[in-house]
């Protein structure tokens, strides 16, 4: 009975199951922002996508993928490196990176169920979409795999990742009674830390991280074959697309995943859990990817305004000096600076943890207006046939909307840690008894 | 069991998913409208629940118990 009451008063780590006012002012300010996305996305399911700044191309003189395709693009790239992580901790037994893997498991599930979400939005009519996409997707499309791999295959892979590398957690935390035991509880499924358990559990995670990483990669490159395959258009066509779309993702993913690390750090004054190295580690990997996509970027403009056909090249000089020009080199400086910031500290082997908060907000700032830039411009400006140009302005709707969807992220995330540690709980290589 | 179990998953996924692959895929050249869609309707729907199958393989290794084998003596 004493026991039992002292397992009672004993409370959950890292804030597990514990209601402070903070939390509940910030669950009310995101479920604020979560009705005014279905108010807004209820106003445009009954309106029509009329009340949206996009409009067909052409003769309509617009752009139908607006700004809930430019984040698609977005949150299917920020889940990349969430789950890139999670699976590259395992693969190459990183124990440095242990602490931020269930946060990259958890950004990579939300990412993704975000990203469907900006589809859905997208739509006109998303259960039409949805079973006509079942029904009739053509495996010549790329739209196949990024459907199939990308939404369903890899949401799926990566559940089951998080799913199975929290068991043993649950299985801890299972053994103090409480209002959550039942989820612990049913989460452990029978886990009881056997050396038999943990065997399977390190083959089994070995395994499925090795099947995730390709896919990984595929998935991606099929999201970026959706522009660089389209030759009908001016400005998407290019080889550059697909490994640009895995890099870009992995930049903002890794930005994100800072950001977010930075935040539970001061949250959860778990600085011990997340030391410096941590972020020393993800800096670097960061820095490491910025250059190539800056490099990227670099022999994209060289090849785009050299020689390129006609199209291409008026649609470069609207990107680069015409109407997109402010969007695209603010997208570039932000990518230099966090660069520039990123190096000094390599350089000088002394790293900030604001610096680097800094560097991974920059690149997510990059990230979101280099997605921009490759949707709408070869919409408004990249027809081959002799249309005027056109334009896109979003409108509050779609703003709205983009809002409901960013609160519903966050939301989910502010749940899930009030329901399970966001951060490993036992250390490797504690037992689940102790 | 449970090696039964997951290597049926991992069968049965990758038989779903090569075979809704090919079931949407249309063969041969493209001669007529028909070749616009899949053969099979929710043929793509198939390449899912056959990735999906592929991957709860690794759910079912992990939580399916070993057989329990009789003490000794």
């Amino acid at each position: 009975m004493a026991a039992h009451r002292i397992a009672r008063a004993q409370p959950l780590p890292f804030g597990v199951g514990r209601i402070t006012p903070g939390w509940s002012m910030i669950v009310a300010i995101l479920l604020a922002g979560v009705l005014v996305g279905a108010f807004a996305y209820a106003l445009q399911y009954t309106e029509g996508e009329v009340v949206t700044g996009m409009r067909d191309i052409g003769t309509m003189g617009g752009a139908p993928w607006g700004l809930y395709i430019a984040f698609v693009v977005y949150f299917v790239g920020v889940s990349f490196a969430g789950i890139a992580v999670a699976a590259i901790v395992r693969v190459l037994d990183l124990e440095r990176l242990r602490p931020v893997a269930r946060m990259g498991e958890l950004l990579a599930v939300i990412s993704l169920v975000l990203g469907a979400l900006s589809i859905l939005a997208d739509v006109g009519q998303p259960l039409r979409a949805i079973v006509n996409l079942l029904r009739y997707a053509r495996p010549q499309s790329p739209f196949f795999g990024t459907f199939t791999l990308v939404i369903s295959g890899y949401l799926f892979a990566s559940l089951v990742y998080l799913f199975l590398e929290g068991r043993r957690d649950a299985a801890i935390l299972a053994r103090t009674p409480g209002r959550l035991q039942w989820l612990h509880r049913l989460w452990a499924s029978g886990y009881r830390d056997t050396p038999a358990e943990r065997e399977r559990h390190e083959r089994a995670s070995y395994w499925l991280a090795l099947a995730i990483l390709p896919l990984l990669v595929t998935a991606h490159s099929t999201l970026g074959f959706v522009f660089g395959l389209q030759a009908g258009r001016g400005g998407w066509f290019s080889t550059l697309q697909a490994p640009g779309f895995v890099v870009l993702a992995g930049v903002s993913g890794l930005g994100n995943l800072i950001v977010l690390a930075a935040i539970l750090r001061w949250a959860l004054r778990a600085k011990q859990v997340l030391d410096d190295t941590v972020f020393r580690w993800l800096a670097n990997f960061l820095l490491a990817l910025t250059i190539v996509y800056l490099y990227f970027l670099l022999v994209d403009w060289l090849t785009s305004t050299y020689a390129a056909p006609a199209a291409d090249a008026r649609l470069a000089a609207v990107v680069y000096t015409g109407e997109y020009a402010p969007v695209f080199w603010t997208s570039v400086a932000a990518l230099v600076a966090a660069a520039a910031l990123l190096f000094g500290q390599f350089a000088r082997r002394r790293y900030s943890l604001a610096l680097v908060v800094v560097a991974a907000v920059l690149v997510n700032v990059a990230a979101v207006g280099k997605r921009v830039v490759l949707v709408l411009p070869s919409q408004t400006h990249g027809a081959l046939l002799p249309y005027v140009p056109g334009t896109y302005e979003p409108t509050l709707v779609e703003y709205g909307v983009l809002l409901g969807i960013f609160s519903l992220g966050a939301l989910l995330l502010t749940l899930f840690m009030k329901v399970f540690p966001i951060l490993e709980v036992g250390g490797h290589h504690a037992e689940v008894g102790s | 069991m449970r090696q039964t179990v997951v290597a049926a998953c991992l069968l049965l996924g990758a038989a779903l998913a090569a075979s809704g692959f090919t079931f949407a895929a249309p063969v041969g050249a493209p001669t007529s409208s028909i070749f616009s869609e899949p053969r099979v309707e929710f043929a793509p729907g198939l390449f899912i629940l056959g990735v999906v199958f592929a991957f709860l393989s690794a759910v079912a290794y992990e939580l399916i118990p070993d057989g329990e084998r009789p003490p000794d003596g």
